[in-house]
């Protein structure tokens, strides 16, 4: 066999092992720019295999969750002081109301753990594992509106076509998993609100075999899994042997590399046939960990079960398994919306913890929670005594993040009295730039760089030409908050 | 003599590019600091070999050989920003850099930039090992010989005009690099793959066994003919332009939805039609261009050039809530620049958005001038109701031409709903004339009615006041209106009801155009007719007072959630359900909902619980006298109590309540309602309209907020051009002005870049690698000359694609064999020396249309609008506002050609996005190609493509050799080639055994039999169609069946 043909046999497989860490497989006479790869990527030892990330999408309100302002009830009801609000732009939704009235969160907060983090009623579960948690509280982005922050947030650009987060990790590390695809997606089975466009987990110019796969709780998880009714699995066992002793014929006489490509595809989709059903059966564990995830998690497509999936994707060896929660869009109606929102995910997420750390995973494995945006301090629509509504709010917001490498129980960075503004340590605020750090900010950029960088990912290596430029996921920005990491 | 600057010929006229990041690392290099921005640490590429290290190169080029290398590893610091030059030297420029010394002519010894490279002391070594740059052993030799050679500079090969000499031709470039890489074309591909090759790259269709057999006898007899022959009938067919089109839609990033957060569907397949027209009536390609930037600027512009013009409004557009409009704008003119220089100049403008360009002469200027071509396409930024058009918008919205929820719409209805049309409108016309001819009024019968109005008014007896009726002189606006007529539906007053169907909970909301007030003892009624083999679970009347929704009534079950947890008022349970199959009237008092006196109404909500209702006038039953005459005009009233009368006017009001009057007004109604339902299927473009241009400012890093920036004019970019700019409404150059130059003689790009597209179409990779950047960036060409070549060839026969492509189809090059000699494999494996064909996967449209068409299942239909084949179920689950669930297409439509397939930007059809087709959100200019297990999933498990095999073994068994030879029929009909006995061996083995399989198990054939929408034949037996189906499920998911050779 020609050794260009090996190397591109290996280059083209898609998700057994794939992306650029392959290249230090590859013998050493095609070594010249693997070793480079190799260095390249793997410039520290990395701290997390893979990712689970928990999108809650629509905008979660921090001040309701985690954000914890006291003065904000104080001050209940009286108007957003121009010196907090700065001259920051607002959503054509509020920007024209007379009146921004500063809602206090109706939710008791209380601290919790060793590390005394601060959490809301609303999620009693999470209460419970805030010592493995690492809260950042001065998350911000640049846009203000769902589709470009959500797009922003997964892919590093508001403009469409950029590889999502999942998709550079899948290119850079392949998958460890021969039988699964290296980059799932789960999404809640629940009425839509903000759309989720395919782009959020698309490939954009890199080649479709980094796209992330979406499982549903259908009877096909993976879109065209089943045979066509009439054909049983021996029956394609028989087709999958005939085909493979065709293409070898025309590999012999054409010698064309994407041949023994695609017999080893057809085998990786016949092991998918057995080996997703089987990831995405959960009957078979036991009692405790199906209490441990609540009653929801027996319902497939809700959040719990797929947290629960998530671990099982995790156990496998998917590298990056990307979970939504639709429905945090709380314009109105927030405390009766947000509850249901907390009710549906609060065990799921701390099951999901505690899951991994009994399991040792936690430790090489980075899990991400978190929204495209905050939410205001002010009251979107009339504020009475027991309703209120938040607009979109880019200026802070809150995520968290635990394992592979991260600082358990900590918080880092800090709001202004009215969860507005990132304030420094002075207390005073900071006007955050994307193009210069400021320590205490966390910029998306900053954000998608310190989880690459937890992947063993230097965040300014990992590129790809196209169109004549070296894309990244960090543009020409990001910085790796170090004060998070272990 | 001053050597013109190499990398950016408007030297001295750059300012300074900035950094973008600002983060620097200082390195002690021989006492001095030395900056290196991480972001040119990112070295880590996946791009091919260089043609240089394929083979000898007989000279050193500096565009091909040196400023590659330059450029990378030193321009950074010695180059043209002088914000990060170090030591004030530049290797960018000739003379600069003899001056600083840094190498002498045909002296590499004694040059310092050579000494540098080669040193081995860590502080002196250029590049510094902190840049993680490192010069290779090749790249030091190539430096130290292009020294010694001269060091001569020369320009970026694609700004300058393409060349070529007398007696040049596609054969004698290619041969000629070959020849002095030792190396020969491949013999001739055999005619049969070379016929499925000229079949796929210029239709996309397979050649049918008869045309192969043809095709071999032809050749047989005189292969130069027999091509020439084939190449002519090819070009020649409808189906040319479907194949060129693919590409096409591609770049200028053709969709059937809006792509931003809703991503609603907009028609567009006119646009579609347009450019497989345009190629099939191979029009001059300057034309082409001109007509889509800019064809409704031509004198008395045709309609299939206003189509074209439509490009200028496929891009993405939203609606989603809370966004600015200024942001909107500024995204839409961004992706203008990024498309059409993506496109037509195959260049990187889009880098120049935020900062002049870092490798290219454009500069941050050059960007918002190009954007400013374009500010005049009327068009809003927020299509959410935030957004504003043009200030001139009023002349544009008296012209007759219709808007839908995105603008400005221009229909291109079939020729049958064009003369319904018609006539609807002349009807309407007439009719108008009848209602407004001035009649006179009987004045006793007016007299009659003038006492009776007032007795209603003076009446204090209760009566039903609709609010909510089509009767209405200012009717409710309703946000989700399905009026139905009598003639199809139940109607309780005037001439519509609103017919509403829901699977669970369902409402439509009416804002009543004036609010109503409530008085004491008033009660709320509604009439429902409920479908008696459909009733619903509940009805539900909602109360908007004073803007809040607090005030509810429901009938039947408590399964409606609204107001439910509340409880009181909000959830008040006014009884059980009505029966079903008739009229009836339901009522509650306003009391009872928590409604005070003098309270406003100004929105009511009709919801229902499952089933099918039909809801009509819906009102208060008042004691108030004004309410009594809520059916005439508020003046009515006022004229009525007045205490002189003015007759003339209650005559006026008179007269729209005769029934003669009504029955021409419902006729009207009725009229415009068929109008609006052709109009609503017929295919459409957005419409290019050149409104008052707005306002293009230089946007300070991009920031739309940012008003700082000077306002700029239209304008090409400065390198590329000598004209001069102007706002002057009178000689301010126009997308006309644009267009033009695009495909004018000064501009080098258009026709290079084009060219190079179709080459890499038709031989695999483009002669110069990345078809969507030229710039300095972008590859140099394998065969530079051969490009220009292509290029002349192409301006110089009037832009003629089909010349174009008939160029390459009849070379030698384009005619090899793709099969590699071990060798070659080796040391080509990508084919960037053309000493062979190559070996393309198909595009996912033609994958499938492969398919469709060896089973004989392909509808060939050109044009007309999308098609939605199968599709798996919940795939738009997580598109919202509104939900909405994908519908297959029935019948033919459900096998038209991939490049019909409806085109939903978020949620491309899987089986397109599998085969890497893009989502078109942006100009892709090429496409990847990747081989991934969901192919392999989706090519067996597709519904398509089990119906395919399954007719596919329906037509053979109908031929007359039925079961005769079955194998070896199918192989050729899918592949164009005879099968050999190998082949026929193996899958006849799998005939067999599935023919045993199914005889054993017979059900399984029926079932496997059933998939698709098209029956199977009835006369063959079902086991043996189902082993056939089998055996074709085979053939077409061999790798070669979606390869050409």
């Amino acid at each position: 066999m020609f050794e260009i043909t090996r190397r591109h046999f290996l280059s083209k497989l898609s998700t057994g092992i794939g992306g650029a860490a392959l290249a230090s497989m590859l013998p050493q006479r095609a070594s010249g720019a693997n070793a480079l790869a190799e260095k390249l990527l793997r410039d520290h030892a990395p701290k997390a295999k893979r990712v689970i990330y928990l999108f809650m999408s629509g905008g979660p309100s921090h001040m309701d969750l985690f954000d914890y302002k006291p003065k904000l009830n104080e001050l209940n009801g009286q108007q957003l002081p121009d010196s907090v609000r700065n001259g920051q732009r607002l959503t054509g939704m509020s920007g024209n109301q007379a009146v921004l009235p500063l809602a206090g969160s109706q939710f008791k907060f209380a601290q919790y753990g060793k590390s005394g983090a601060w959490v809301s009623e609303l999620l009693p579960h999470t209460a419970k594992v805030v010592d493995d948690l690492c809260f950042v509280k001065s998350l911000w982005t640049e846009a203000i509106n769902h589709d470009p922050a959500m797009t922003f947030f997964q892919t590093g650009s508001q403009i469409a076509g950029r590889p999502s987060l999942g998709s550079w990790v899948t290119y850079g590390l392949g998958s460890e998993n021969e039988n699964l695809p290296g980059f799932v997606v789960l999404v809640t089975k629940k009425p839509t609100d903000q759309p989720l466009a395919a782009r959020l987990w698309g490939t954009g110019f890199l080649d479709s075999r980094y796209q992330g796969v979406r499982f549903s709780s259908g009877k096909d998880a993976v879109f065209y899994l089943s045979n066509p009714d009439g054909v049983c699995q021996s029956g394609r066992r028989a087709l999958l042997d005939k085909l493979s002793a065709l293409n070898k014929m025309d590999f012999q006489n054409e010698i064309d590399p994407e041949i023994e490509t695609r017999i080893a595809q057809y085998e990786m989709a016949y092991r998918m046939q057995t080996s997703v059903p089987e990831v995405t059966d959960i009957s078979g564990e036991p009692q405790s960990i199906k209490d441990l995830y609540g009653p929801d998690a027996q319902n497939p497509g809700t959040f719990a079960a797929n947290c629960l999936l998530a671990r099982r994707l995790a156990e496998k060896g998917v590298r990056f398994i990307q979970l939504y929660h639709p429905g945090w869009d709380q314009h109105d109606n927030l405390p009766s919306a947000i509850r249901k929102q907390t009710q549906e995910t609060d065990q799921g997420c701390a099951a999901l913890i505690a899951d991994l750390k009994q399991r040792g995973m936690l430790e090489d494995t980075l899990v991400v929670w978190g929204g495209e945006f905050g939410r205001t301090a002010y009251s979107q629509g009339t504020l009475t005594k027991d309703n209120y509504g938040r607009d979109h709010h880019p200026r802070c917001f809150t995520a968290w993040m635990a394992g592979g490498g991260i600082k358990p129980g900590m918080t880092y960075g800090a709001t202004d009295d009215y969860g507005y503004n990132i304030v420094g340590a002075d207390g005073q605020a900071i006007n955050p730039s994307k193009d210069k750090y400021i320590p205490g900010t966390v910029h998306v950029h900053d954000f998608h760089a310190t989880i690459l960088n937890q992947l063993g990912i230097d965040h300014t290596r990992l590129s790809h030409t196209f169109q004549g430029r070296r894309f990244r996921l960090t543009d020409v920005h990001g910085h790796i908050v170090k004060e998070l990491l272990l | 003599m001053t050597i013109p600057n190499l990398d950016h010929p408007i030297r001295g006229t750059i300012k300074h590019i900035a950094i973008i990041n600002p983060s620097v690392r200082a390195v002690k290099r021989l006492g001095s600091s030395f900056r290196l921005p991480q972001m040119f640490l990112v070295i880590l590429s996946y791009s091919a070999l260089t043609p240089l290290l394929l083979g000898q190169q007989p000279e050193i080029r500096y565009g091909r050989d040196i400023r590659p290398i330059l450029s990378d590893k030193c321009f950074f610091c010695h180059g043209p920003d002088p914000k990060t030059r170090e030591e004030d030297l530049r290797l960018d420029i000739r003379e600069d850099a003899i001056a600083s010394k840094a190498f002498i002519p045909g002296n590499p010894e004694k040059s310092r930039l050579i000494k540098l490279i080669n040193a081995t002391d860590e502080d002196d070594i250029m590049p510094p090992p902190a840049s993680h740059k490192v010069l290779t052993k090749t790249e030091k030799q190539l430096l130290h010989d292009w020294i010694k050679a001269g060091a001569e500079y020369e320009p970026h090969w694609a700004y300058t005009q393409p060349v070529r000499k007398p007696g040049e031709t596609i054969d004698s470039l290619v041969a000629n690099d070959l020849k002095r890489r030792n190396l020969d074309f491949s013999p001739p591909a055999d005619p049969s793959t070379l016929l499925r090759r000229m079949h796929l790259d210029v239709i996309g269709l397979p050649p049918s066994p008869e045309q192969v057999a043809n095709f071999q006898k032809a050749h047989a007899e005189n292969p130069a003919a027999a091509v020439r022959q084939i190449v002519e009938e090819l070009l020649a067919s409808p189906h040319f332009g479907e194949r060129m089109a693919l590409s096409w839609l591609d770049v200028v990033r053709y969709a059937d939805s809006v792509g931003y957060h809703g991503d609603n569907e907009r028609s567009a397949s006119p646009f579609r039609d347009y450019v497989i027209e345009s190629f099939n009536s191979d029009k001059p390609f300057d034309q082409f261009t001109i007509e889509q930037l800019a064809g409704d600027l031509l004198p008395n512009a045709t309609l299939q050039q206003q189509i074209g013009s439509s490009y200028n409004r496929l891009n993405q557009l939203s609606e989603e809530g809370g966004i600015q409009d200024a942001e909107y704008l500024a995204k839409y003119q961004a992706e203008r620049v990024r498309t059409t220089s993506a496109a037509w100049l195959g260049s990187t403008l889009a880098c120049a958005e935020c900062h002049d360009h870092k490798f290219d002469p454009f500069k941050a200027k050059d960007f918002y001038s190009f954007a400013a071509y374009f500010s005049d396409i009327l068009e809003k930024g927020a299509w959410n109701g935030n957004g504003k058009y043009q200030e001139d918008i009023a002349k544009w919205t008296t012209l007759g031409i219709p808007f839908n929820k995105w603008g400005p719409v221009l229909n291109v209805p079939t020729p049958e709903q064009e003369s319904r049309l018609r006539e609807i409108d002349q009807k309407i016309l007439q009719l108008r004339a009848q209602l407004n001819a001035p009649a006179e009024t009987d004045q006793k019968e007016l007299d009659t009615w003038i006492t009776d109005q007032r007795a209603l008014l003076d009446s204090k007896e209760p009566y039903d006041a609709p609010l909510l009726d089509e009767t209405l002189p200012e009717p409710a606006s309703i946000d989700d209106t399905k009026l139905v007529d009598r003639s199809v539906a139940p109607v309780q007053s005037g001439s519509h009801s609103r017919k509403q169907e829901a699977a669970g909970l369902y409402q439509h909301i009416a804002k009543l155009k004036n609010p109503a007030a409530v008085h004491e003892g008033d009660q709320l009624y509604l009439w429902v007719y409920l479908d008696p083999t459909k009733p619903p679970r509940a009805l539900m009347l909602q109360v908007n007072v004073n803007g809040k929704w607090e005030h509810r009534a429901y009938w039947g079950e408590a399964v409606i959630e609204y107001g439910k947890s509340a409880g009181g008022h909000a959830y008040h349970h006014a009884g059980a359900l009505p029966k079903a199959g008739e009229w009836t009237r339901l009522s509650v008092s306003a009391a009872s909902l928590g409604i005070a006196p003098k309270a406003l109404i100004s929105q009511l909500a009709c919801a229902q619980f499952d089933g099918l209702v039909y809801w009509d006038n819906v009102g208060i039953h008042s004691t108030n006298p004004a309410r009594r005459l809520a059916h005439l005009p508020p003046e009515a009233i006022t004229q009525l109590s007045a205490a002189v009368t003015d007759k003339a006017k209650l005559a006026q009001i008179y007269r729209r309540t005769t029934p003669a009057w009504k029955k021409l007004s419902a006729e009207i109604t009725s009229l415009e309602n068929e109008r609006a339902g052709i109009l609503k299927t017929t295919p459409s473009v957005p419409m290019t309209i050149s409104a008052k241009p707005r306002e293009i400012r230089l946007l300070n890093r991009g920031d739309w907020q940012d008003k700082s920036g000077p306002i700029v004019s239209p304008a090409t970019p400065g390198f590329l051009t000598t004209a001069t700019s102007t706002n002057d409404p009178s000689t301010r150059p126009t997308r006309l002005d644009l267009a033009k130059w695009i495909v004018s003689k000064e501009n080098p790009l258009t026709a290079r870049v084009f060219t190079n597209r179709i080459w890499a179409r038709l031989l695999g990779t483009g002669l110069s690698k990345d078809t969507g950047d030229l710039g300095l960036q972008g590859e140099y060409p394998s065969h530079p000359e051969l490009l220009d070549w292509l290029a002349l060839e192409f301006m110089e026969n009037k832009w003629s694609s089909k010349h174009l492509l008939r160029s390459i189809l009849l070379s030698r090059t384009y005619q090899q064999s793709s099969t590699p000699s071990p060798a070659l494999a080796e040391s080509d494996p990508n084919n960037r020396l053309l000493a062979r064909q190559s070996q393309l996967r198909l595009p996912a449209e033609l994958i499938r249309d492969n398919a469709l068409a060896v089973s004989g299942l392909l509808h060939p239909e050109i044009g007309g609008p999308s098609a939605k084949p199968y599709q798996p179920s919940g795939y738009y689950r997580h598109l919202n506002f509104p939900a909405r669930e994908y519908k297959a297409d029935t019948g033919s439509q459900l096998y038209r050609r991939g490049l019909y397939t409806h085109w939903q930007r978020t949620f491309l059809h899987p089986m397109l996005k599998a085969f890497d087709a893009p989502s078109r959100e942006e100009c892709t200019p090429d496409r990847s190609s990747s081989n991934t297990p969901l192919q392999a999933l989706n090519q067996l498990n597709d519904p398509a493509f089990t119906e395919a095999a399954r007719a596919l073994a329906a037509k053979l068994l109908e031929e007359p050799e039925g079961e005769t030879n079955l194998v070896a029929r199918a192989w050729i009909r899918c592949l164009g080639r005879t099968a050999t006995a190998e082949e026929i061996r193996i899958l006849g083995e799998f005939h067999g055994q599935e023919l045993e399989r199914f005889t054993a198990n017979p059900a399984e054939a029926t079932t496997l039999l059933k998939v698709g929408h098209s029956p199977a034949p009835a006369a063959i037996p079902p086991t043996k169609l189902a082993a056939a189906t089998s055996m074709a499920r085979a053939i077409l998911n061999l790798h070669e069946t979606i390869t050409r050779y």
